[in-house]
């Protein structure tokens, strides 16, 4: 008397079956969303363009803003980004609310934290999907 | 304020990262009807105006000073973007200027006075006329000044140290 496999893939199974050929193959998963954190200034003027330079640290990034510097938060997610320029701004003192760019600013002026005391001064920007900060020459 | 309205900062400004992101594209739409906007009125605001927008960004500017005197309002400011300058600004006014709160908002007297964002618009047509510019502050006032021309001049802060000090402050007149 012979019993037939409940799940036909299960026939198929063999001892000598490679796991390859025993677990489903699945697609890759899609690539998490990069943030990077760096060294930024202010471009003079009325643009209010955004200017990136090294990357850096967490730490580091706090330090910065703490005596008075910009940051710059990088990558395409803008809730990554403005979640992490938070983060940052919170470990300085108390943050504004995030600011959106002004309208009459070029694109690339960026939404920004900093400090509602102003004390210490600076920034800490994010890039949105739309708007990026331009590579410091 | 008629394209960044208190309610749309809020809004960008909320922690739910939904609310926050609707708010981001709320923004850019109200920015590109506002530009739209702004380009069709810029040939007719007055000269020196004209060129102060063109040089000056004001956003984040420290307010230090706002006053009266006979028809003309003065606001001195300290601009945030490098080199920092302080700007002297003075309106020629044609009617009473309007001061409103933004009932959500609590002054808050130990934080400094910052210029968020303004808006500009022309009120009445004609040979002269009437500009009006909304500004919104960081305590949530929002004020808008009615008036046909202004100036302005600006200078470098100077360092007030006792001994050493050097430099001299250049006062640049636009007026």
């Amino acid at each position: 008397m012979s019993v037939e496999p409940t799940n036909p893939d299960a026939s198929e199974i063999s001892p000598e079956s490679t796991p390859e050929e025993v677990l489903p193959v699945l697609p890759p998963p899609p690539a998490l969303p990069s943030t990077s954190i760096h060294e930024a200034a202010i471009v003079s003027g009325w643009s209010g363009d955004v200017e990136y330079g090294a990357e850096i640290d967490e730490g580091t990034a706090v330090a910065r803003r703490a005596s008075g510097l910009d940051i710059v938060i990088r990558g395409n997610d803008t809730a990554m980004n403005r979640r992490l320029a938070r983060k940052i701004e919170v470990q300085v003192s108390t943050p504004t609310l995030p600011q959106p760019p002004h309208m009459r600013a070029g694109p690339r002026a960026l939404p920004h934290f900093h400090q509602q005391s102003r004390n210490p001064v600076g920034h800490g920007f994010y890039e949105m999907d739309k708007r990026k900060a331009r590579k410091k020459p | 304020m008629k394209y960044f309205t208190p309610d749309l900062l809020a809004r960008y400004g909320s922690a739910d990262d939904r609310i926050a992101d609707a708010a981001d594209v709320e923004w850019e739409i109200a920015t590109e009807a506002y530009q739209k906007h702004f380009r069709s009125i810029e040939r007719e605001l007055p000269k020196k105006f004209r060129s102060l927008l063109r040089r000056y960004q004001f956003h984040d500017a420290t307010v230090s000073f706002v006053g009266m005197n006979d028809q003309v309002l003065h606001l001195t400011v300290q601009l945030d973007a490098p080199p920092r300058e302080t700007i002297f600004l003075r309106y020629l006014l044609v009617d009473e200027f309007k001061m409103v709160s933004d009932a959500d908002s609590s002054p808050q007297p130990k934080l400094p006075l910052l210029w968020l964002y303004d808006e500009i618009d022309i009120v009445s047509n004609g040979a002269y006329p009437t500009i009006e510019q909304r500004i919104v502050f960081s305590d949530g006032l929002e004020l808008s000044i009615p008036f046909q021309d202004m100036t302005y001049s600006t200078a470098h802060s100077l360092p007030l140290i006792a001994k050493g000090a050097g430099g001299a402050v250049r006062v640049e007149f636009a007026g």
